[in-house]
């Protein structure tokens, strides 16, 4: 019925929904900052995925502690890739098309990292790579948006060459999981050993397929061959499998061997590991702890520890550091708009959970980041699981391709 | 690269039949389903992760010298009440069903199991150590070959000769033999088809949880240990022909040799023979070498 009162009523309405709704609006600068993760969650892989993710977390919960970036909350998204390219290249497009974030970090295999790296060229967004670490991902088919803040296989390869060249091992047999990461690794390394040792030969390499479970026929392959030395980039659980099988033919009696026996894989092995071993990886609390001690190292090892009732991981380590590589760089370029922050991330220096000195390099974006070496003991200080003795660390900075060499490879690759 | 000595041959050999073994007890839990229910359980592979797992679980909280043989029977069973429950759960629906929609459900089952474990023993690789009675090794032909080894082995001979045994000497067997001939026969002359069904299937996932136990202490135990054996133990099963037992052990014994010799002839290629085995097989013979053509 028309009245004047009714008319009144619904302007009163009107004006009172117009005003929740103003006042309901949330400011635009209050809309958080939107980052993703895309990393292994699920398969055998999850476990390197999981402590990324996790290592994430408390890097974006410290940034949000102390105030947001740029007075923004941080928010983290986390997508599963199962260690599938064409996975990972939907779900970074996703993220980055959808949910329109910052910038994306992840993932663990370097298969992956290829498709992710495509992506995020075309879309123009930050990748920071924290796990995989194949070097054509920044060398080959490097761009603008790419970074990494892990040694890459050149670095890692080179560093272990380097290591063993001192050695008065001769004939080395190589033996590595058969994909991307396996095959460009193995050659920094057999380069780099045959430059710093001139009667250094490789009598051979074996590639078992990434997740096999049955090394017997490689392990007697390798006793077969009778080298001085076996240099490995196996990792996780085939490296679990390998050394307890390899234990039953007194292969390490026999055979010097150095293999990537990462924080997991020793706690993994547990009891079963192998004292003399060499062991190389990217990041083990352990040994930081005895070069680079720091108080913001024991401080993650606190709060990972409160999260997950475990030793955090080099793959915990170097996602934390990737985040607030980003971090500082967004506040340096006091923005979050892409082009400024790549800008600010070339020749930045990280506030690494590693040690100072840590930068990016502009030509590769490759961080110079490098190596820590061991020899695998029990130590009194941990019940569970061996850890390094007489460490050393080989910086990335000494070890990395020479700049000058890039140029030619990225002419070629370009053909 | 390699000397070619009588030793390093035996231990080829060796090694082959070591990883034949294991394909054995794990493919011939898959065969045997197929041949009777006339369905690929894609989730076989799952069932023996959840061995492992168990046997992990076993060990790990016992301790102790027993807690091996504890785990060896325990974790079977385990495995094959789970086997039950997925009989009469999802299986039992489907029998009917075309082959595509019971290599969805099998492989709905992948995916959920995969959670599972995760959840109930987290993403962290665990490692079960050899058994204190079979550490160390033998000296054959002057090299050491691992003791445990040798019982893996010794459990698949013992394995063969017991299902052998079932399958060719007593009722169950008979029943089975006559349902992978033709069970809508075997159904209408009053045997309770369903019930050997089940019984089937629970041997089946047994089979695979006992191989799961089995190469606990050989290698790591971790997610994604499911998908690796189901690949294999499924081309060794095509290649024997899926519903024959024999026809398991043969395949297994191909593709175990072929891969400890394969490896040393052309490291790269080990793989891809395997799967040019098959492809072979099945062109000159469509349903395996034992197997016998889809009714």
């Amino acid at each position: 019925m028309r009245t004047k009162g009714s008319v009144g009523a619904v302007g009163i309405v009107l004006v009172a929904t117009l005003a929740l709704l103003l006042l309901f609006q949330p400011a635009q600068a209050q809309k958080p900052i939107k980052v993703a993760m895309v990393n292994t969650s699920t398969g055998g892989a999850a476990l390197y995925g999981l402590a990324g993710i996790e290592g994430a977390k408390i890097a974006v919960a410290e940034l949000n502690a102390a105030g947001g970036l740029l007075g923004r909350k941080v928010e983290l998204i986390v997508r599963d890739d199962g260690a599938k390219p064409d996975v990972g290249s939907r779900e970074i497009r996703d993220v980055i098309l959808r949910e329109e974030v910052a910038a994306v970090f992840g993932p663990v295999s370097s298969g992956v990292l290829l498709a992710m790296s495509e992506v995020a060229k075309e879309n123009k967004t930050i990748l920071i790579a924290h796990t995989s670490n194949t070097e054509r991902a920044f060398v080959e088919r490097g761009h603008r948006y790419i970074f990494s803040v892990v040694p890459n296989t050149f670095i890692e390869g080179s560093a272990m060459g380097q290591y063993m060249a001192k050695k008065p091992y001769k004939k080395y047999m190589i033996i590595g999981p058969g994909y991307e990461f396996g095959y460009i690794q193995g050659e920094a390394f057999e380069r780099r050993l045959k430059e710093n040792k001139k009667d250094a030969e490789i009598v051979g390499k074996l590639w078992p397929k990434l997740g096999e479970t049955d090394f017997t026929s490689y392990i007697t392959a390798i006793i077969a061959a009778k080298p001085d030395a076996v240099y490995s980039n196996l990792f996780g659980s085939d490296l679990i499998a390998f050394t307890k099988q390899a234990k039953g033919y007194d292969f390490f009696k026999k055979f010097p061997f150095a293999a990537l026996y990462d924080v997991d894989t020793l706690q993994g092995l547990g009891k079963d590991v192998v004292e003399g071993v060499i062991g190389y990886e990217r990041g083990p609390f352990h040994v930081i702890r005895k070069l680079a001690p720091s108080k913001r190292l024991e401080d993650f090892i606190q709060k990972y520890r409160a999260a997950t009732n475990k030793y955090p991981s080099t793959w915990a380590i170097n996602a934390y550091d990737g985040v607030m590589a980003w971090a500082k760089a967004v506040k340096k370029a006091n923005t979050i708009e892409t082009e400024k922050v790549v800008d600010a991330l070339e020749g930045l220096e990280l506030d690494s959970l590693r040690g100072p000195g840590r930068y990016i390099r502009k030509i590769d974006h490759q961080a110079n980041v490098g190596s820590y070496i061991g020899v695998v003991a029990w130590d009194k200080n941990f019940a569970d699981f061996a850890i390094y003795k007489d460490p050393t660390y080989i910086p990335g900075d000494k070890v990395w391709r020479p700049e000058a060499e890039i140029p030619e490879i990225r002419a070629k690759a370009a053909k | 690269m390699i000397t070619w000595d009588v030793g390093t041959i035996i231990l080829l050999i060796m090694a082959g039949l070591t990883r034949a073994s294991i394909l054995f007890i794990v493919a011939a839990g898959l065969t045997l389903v197929f041949g009777v229910l006339r369905v690929i359980n894609m989730a076989h592979g799952s069932l023996y992760m959840i061995g492992a797992f168990v046997a992990a679980s076993v060990i790990q909280g016992v301790g102790g010298a027993g807690s091996f043989w504890l785990a060896l029977v325990a974790a079977p069973l385990a495995v094959g009440l789970v086997g039950a429950v997925i009989e009469f759960g999802v299986l039992r629906r489907i029998y009917q069903a075309e082959h595509v929609v019971q290599l969805l459900a099998t492989y709905a089952l992948i995916l959920i199991f995969d959670d599972l474990v995760k959840m109930i023993w987290g993403a962290e690789y665990k490692s079960v150590s050899i058994p204190a009675a079979f550490a160390g090794s033998l000296s054959i032909g002057d090299r050491p070959f691992p003791i445990y080894n040798l019982f893996v082995i010794a459990w698949a001979l013992l394995l063969a000769a017991a299902l052998w045994f079932m399958i060719y000497r007593t009722g169950l067997g008979r029943l089975i033999r006559a349902a992978v001939e033709d069970s809508e026969m075997l159904e209408a002359l009053g045997v309770n088809i369903p019930r050997i069904f089940s019984s089937v299937f629970i041997i089946g996932a047994f089979l695979a949880g006992l191989g799961g136990v089995l190469v606990a202490p050989l290698g790591s135990i971790g997610l994604g240990m499911d998908v690796t054996i189901l690949i294999e133990a499924f081309v060794v099963a095509v290649i024997g022909g899926l519903g024959s037992f024999p026809g398991a052990l043969l395949g297994a014994g191909i593709i175990g040799m072929m891969f400890s010799f394969g490896i040393t002839v052309a490291p790269r290629m080990a793989m891809a023979f395997v799967f040019l085995a098959m492809v072979i097989v099945l062109i000159i013979r469509p349903w395996g070498l034992f197997g016998e053509p889809e009714r």
